[in-house]
């Protein structure tokens, strides 16, 4: 029996203890990363078997709810955590290659946005939630930024700009809920929702919706996307669109299912995600960038997510869950890939890439991770637009379905010519070995990739609670 | 009489709304955000406020203002002095490459 607040409050320790070990030894501090999210990722599979037995509460301060602060910890809000930090812990042994100076304030700003986003999906208190969201916007706006060049800047201030104006509308919808409902626990506003008016209770979905929707890289409020990602260092670019996109997602998944006990069909979020899809497949075909190509295969990819939460079917946010496990995993692989070839290349272009990805350390992780987001059947990617298809297909949306379909024929068709270039036969003198800090992450995301690919049985097990949790459950 | 309040509170995130959108100033942009902030602040506060009552003190007589508000939006204003904090090291990072905080000339804008 572990408390879910470890999840938490160790990652914070860990971060506030990384200054101090660096006085010592700034090699201690990374090693220090890798051992925290490490921790926290064993921490949160135990947490996540629990979890099954039956939803976690773990009140804190001793105030009971709803006036204390509670999180609240369900079977698919587990593994979401499990996945962030599994990830985290990924990144954080690419993140030994990291070179620039100060690596503290980068370990410690790296273990604050593991912190944020696993909050994000822990808690169970609508402020508490806000805060977990600056956390981590905070931290992402700083390590977008590390790079300290004038791509890094921008990137990073376009992100500050966005994700200010998008924490203000969730500020927003808060108040407008305070303001009718004097309650800040989302299962005691999920009780008491009816008894809003109807007008004030649409404009708060619509605030917290758009507010977290920056997060969660949504259609009109993903312009930051490319930029922060592409000006990032790699580990931080493969971070983002990992853990706090997943976290911010999951975050529209509590407003939309435990908060606002919306059930049916929901054409505003699916419209929303569709044009998220659209607009990140068609870009992303047009970019010749190959950081930015993943970046707005990314925003994509989340549309596909907010889909399958909008057509709202038992199977459909199954395979949005499904969705949101595989990307994580993918996005991070590729991203990882990304940083190495770019280091081979010394360039960012596509084209300069010309077989780069020849060896096999580097090669198969990356022929898997690109597998794996176009949705092929033997890989993870499969079951979640599988299920999102089938989801909608059930209850006769066919032309959405039909336009999904389509967005996936030109996602296939970017990453299909973006691995020709890589495997293509070209200047194999050029071919760099890749070192431990590299492939290990790359083979550990891949072997988890196949495994549940293959065998997907736990995952789906897991996935069954998500009925309760369309319900209103934890 | 709490209706102006509110009235208040929308004229500024409308303002801070605005500023975001029009001006091509990195300064004023972060200026609106703060602005913006101001506005939901102002409307959380209006939101706990009763007339003609105390803070919520042991052995003070009511009727009491609602505490929880005034406690949210302290958090609040602390979260949006660090997001502001940030945003104005990071355009000073801008200028120090660029020489300029004026967005057109940052990105090449043509007029």
């Amino acid at each position: 029996m572990i408390r879910p607040v470890l999840l938490i409050a160790l990652p914070l320790f860990f971060a506030f203890l990384s200054p101090i070990i660096g006085i010592w030894s700034k090699k201690g501090v990374r090693y220090l990363i890798i051992f925290a999210t490490a921790l926290n990722a064993t921490l949160a599979g135990i947490l996540l078997l629990e979890a099954l037995q039956k939803p976690v509460f773990d009140i804190i301060g001793g105030f009971q709810p709803p006036l204390g602060i509670v999180l609240m910890v369900g079977p698919l809000g587990a593994i979401i955590a499990f996945i962030i930090n599994l990830v985290a812990f990924a990144i954080s042994i690419y993140n030994l290659k990291v070179e620039k100076e100060p690596i503290v304030r980068y370990s410690m700003l790296y273990l604050l946005l593991v912190m944020g986003s696993t909050g994000m999906v822990l808690t169970g208190d609508l402020f508490n939630l806000f805060v977990f969201l600056e956390v981590t916007s905070i931290a992402s706006y700083g390590l977008a930024a590390y790079n300290k060049d004038k791509k890094g800047y921008l990137g990073a201030m376009k992100y500050v700009i966005i994700g200010s104006i998008g924490s203000t509308f969730v500020l927003l919808g808060i108040a407008l809920i305070y303001s009718q409902l004097r309650t800040l626990n989302m299962l005691d506003i999920a009780a008491r929702i009816g008894t809003m008016d109807p007008y004030v209770k649409i404009m708060a979905f619509t605030s917290l919706f758009l507010g977290f929707g920056v997060e969660a890289e949504m259609f009109p409020l993903n312009t930051w996307v490319p930029d922060a990602y592409d000006g990032a260092p790699h580990p931080i670019s493969a971070a983002f669109a990992s853990l706090p996109a997943k976290a911010g997602v999951f975050a529209l998944a509590r407003v939309i299912f435990t908060m606002f006990s919306f059930t049916n069909f929901l054409w505003f979020v699916v419209v929303m995600g569709l044009l998220t899809v659209f607009f990140g497949e068609i870009v992303a075909y047009t970019q010749k960038d190959l950081k930015r190509m993943l970046a707005y295969s990314s925003i994509g990819q989340m549309g596909m997510i907010i889909m399958g939460l909008g057509i709202g079917t038992t199977l459909a946010v199954e395979g949005a869950f499904y969705q949101m496990i595989a990307h994580a995993l993918g996005k991070a692989l590729l991203f990882i890939a990304a940083g190495f070839l770019i280091y081979a290349a010394r360039s960012g272009k596509i084209e300069d890439m010309k077989g780069m990805a020849r060896n096999p350390l580097i090669g198969i992780p990356l022929l898997i991770g690109a597998l794996s987001i176009m949705g092929m059947p033997p890989f993870a990617g499969f079951y979640g637009k599988f299920f999102i298809l089938m989801g909608g297909f059930s209850q006769g949306y066919y032309a959405i379905i039909a336009l999904f379909l389509a967005a996936s024929i030109v996602e296939v068709a970017y990453y299909a010519r973006f691995i020709k270039i890589v495997f293509e036969r070209g200047n194999e003198s050029k071919v760099i070995r890749p070192d431990a800090a590299t492939y290990v992450p790359l083979i550990i995301l891949a072997i988890i990739i196949v495994v549940i690919g293959v065998y997907p049985k736990p995952i789906l097990t897991v996935l069954q609670h998500v009925g309760t949790f369309i319900a209103g459950g934890a | 009489m709490i209706q102006y309040y509110y009235l208040g509170s929308i004229a500024l995130i409308a303002i801070g709304m605005y500023i975001v959108i029009a001006k091509r100033n990195l300064i004023k942009i972060i200026l609106g955000l703060d602005i913006m902030d101001t506005g939901v602040n102002l409307l959380f506060i209006s939101i706990g406020y009763v007339k003609n009552a105390t803070a919520p003190i042991e052995n003070v007589p009511g009727p009491y203002v609602d505490p929880i508000p005034q406690a949210l939006v302290l958090t609040a204003i602390v979260i949006g002095v660090s997001v502001m904090a940030l945003a104005l090291s990071i355009a000073i990072g801008i200028y120090k490459k660029t020489g300029t905080l004026e967005l057109d000339e940052i990105l090449g804008v043509k007029k």
